[in-house]
């Protein structure tokens, strides 16, 4: 088949609706973060090759999701991190565009709670050597990340109701 | 690792979303060659993907929709109403046509789709109220914030006889009546606008009605009242008074989840009186004076509404608020404009306070409070104190009004 212009901008338009949900469906599964937008890219393609099999009277999102659910599965199966399926069928997060809602939350965070956030989820430090910068012990660390990831989910749900 | 854990990870290291869809369209090219061996059948069902999505100004259908037979019009407006959120972005298109048939038509059926999803979440909803019987009100509580995917709030209690009853919000169109005897669930049932076989071109204003703050200072939302309002306000008066009485006529029929008196705000703001005053409310006796409040309960400060007193106490039987519509409609007109909030709530609610040092110090909390319910989903206070509320909303970065909320800036 000729790719036409038109069809190409349909696509991209499928790809722009759902690309925000898709990812954080993935995100909030897959323990490897840098995996996420490869797979969702993946079920992206998959979706086009397969388009024979979709009903066009239904919706869309749940259809991209089975795929990206098999995916998810087929590719934590290679890597072994069968523990990590225990949740894969949890909808209470990444059902939205969670994501996009995490980051404006994560922005509203200030002081010592963003700079805990940051060292362990984004620069991937130990307990203990975020405990050792801000003075305070391992436990306390944990139980103040516990109330800040609370914090987070409230947030979200506000954001995404 | 939790989800939470995972999703915060994420965030930091996804790509962003035109990198993303980039990526995707690379991936795709690539692939393009795999569909040459394809079979006529697979292609022909690619080709489905190009004319069932939305590509609305290469849709045969927006075309059809202004076709000179009505038959095809007929046709091609029911196409798209049956493929439901797919079709939207083709009605929306349609929607800024200079053919007054193709607009109203695209406005038509962008209504029917809502209401007919409307109409599917609730059966939904329904097969999950199912769950809940024979449940406490603490399970109950813990199974809808689950099944919402959101906090729920506090519902309307009342006990009789019969046992206890709550209702809760399930969403903008559906509430939840759980009859309790001997604190255990024993009948859930799902209501809302969308069962009481109202008109569609109405219904959105409605819900919008339904949606509005009740005459309750401990639970007053100015957001929902400001919706209600200019929604209204865009019908014009005539259609507007129409929503109110069809809203008033659903209310005598279920007096549990309905309540009519929202309506006496919705008329005191929308509707205009050369005096600048509205009638009382003849619903009771408020817990502050009326005196110097023209609009009582409800004041317009920046035009962000706050309502002033807590309730009122009724012995006796209270004043239909079909009095008021027909007085909006014999003695005043629709307001000017809608209304477009010039301040944050919280330099509103401040102004407030600040021109009306007599306000007795609960209803100052209370005022406050109605400020901060406007921008909840954006303040992330939860586990604050009410104190420590007010101080990080109005000490914080002021949201600005962008139409239709409030928002960042």
């Amino acid at each position: 088949m000729e790719t036409t212009l038109e069809s190409t901008a349909t696509f991209e338009h499928l790809v722009r609706t759902h690309e925000g949900r898709l990812r954080s469906f993935l995100a909030a599964r897959h323990p490897d973060a840098a995996r996420v937008d490869d797979l969702a890219q993946e079920a992206f393609i998959v979706a086009l090759r397969k388009f024979g099999e979709y009903d066009p009277s239904r919706d869309f999102w749940p259809w991209i999701k089975a795929i990206a659910l098999n995916l998810l599965r087929n590719d934590l199966r290679r890597s072994r991190e069968t523990a990590e399926l225990v949740d894969i069928e949890a909808d209470e997060l990444g059902e939205g565009d969670t994501v996009d809602a995490l980051r404006l939350c994560l922005k509203e965070l200030d002081g010592a709670a963003a700079r805990m956030v940051e060292a362990r989820y984004r620069d991937g430090h130990e307990i203990e050597t975020i405990a050792a910068s801000e003075d305070r012990s391992p436990k306390a660390v944990v139980v103040a990340l516990v109330r800040i990831r609370q914090l987070l989910r409230e947030c979200i749900e506000r954001r995404l109701r | 690792m939790t989800a939470m854990e995972r999703l915060i990870t994420y965030s930091y290291r996804r790509q962003s979303s035109d990198d993303f869809v980039r990526g995707v369209l690379k991936k795709s090219r690539a692939s393009t060659w795999r569909f040459i061996p394809m079979t006529i059948a697979s292609l022909a069902a690619v080709t489905l993907l190009w004319f069932t999505l939305t590509a609305p100004q290469d849709d045969p259908l927006l075309r059809q929709l202004g076709d000179d037979d009505p038959e095809k019009r007929e046709a091609a407006y029911t196409e798209l109403v049956k493929r439901g959120d797919a079709a939207r972005p083709i009605l929306e298109k349609a929607l800024t046509s200079k053919n007054p048939d193709v607009s109203g038509r695209a406005a038509k059926g962008l209504r029917a789709i809502d209401y007919a999803k409307d109409l599917k979440a609730r059966d939904a909803w329904k097969e999950k109220a199912k769950e809940l019987l024979g449940r406490t009100g603490l399970e109950i509580n813990a199974a809808l914030i689950k099944l919402r995917g959101a906090p729920i709030f506090d519902p309307d209690y009342w006990g009789d006889k019969g046992g206890d009853h709550r209702i809760y919000w399930l969403d903008d169109a559906w509430q939840l009546t759980i009859d309790y005897k001997d604190e255990v669930a024993v009948t859930a049932t799902v209501s809302g606008i969308a069962d009481e076989n109202v008109d569609e071109e109405l219904y959105p204003a409605l819900k919008t009605v339904h949606n509005a703050p009740k005459v309750e200072g401990y639970s007053f939302n100015p957001l929902g009242l400001i919706r209600a309002v200019n929604t209204l306000h865009a019908l014009g008066k005539e259609k507007a008074l129409a929503v109110l009485r069809a809203y008033h006529k659903l209310c005598r029929g279920n007096r549990d989840a309905f309540d009519e008196q929202r309506i006496f705000l919705i008329v005191r703001v929308l509707f205009e009186h050369e005096s600048g005053t509205m009638p009382r409310m003849n619903i009771g006796g408020p817990d502050v004076s009326e005196e110097g409040w023209p609009l009582f309960p409800i004041t317009l400060v920046d035009d962000v509404p706050f309502m002033v007193c807590n309730g009122y106490s009724l012995a006796g039987k209270a004043e239909s608020p079909t009095v008021h519509i027909d007085y909006a409609e014999t003695s005043c007109k629709l307001r000017a404009t809608p209304l477009a909030p010039k301040s944050s709530p919280a330099v509103a609610a401040a102004n407030l306070l600040n021109a009306h040092a007599g306000i007795k110090p609960y209803h100052r909390d209370e005022i406050q409070r109605q400020a901060i319910r406007t921008v909840e989903p954006i303040l992330n206070t939860t586990g604050f104190s009410d104190l420590e509320r007010w101080k990080k909303f109005a000490e914080g970065p002021q949201p600005a009004w962008d139409g239709k909320r409030w928002a960042s800036k």
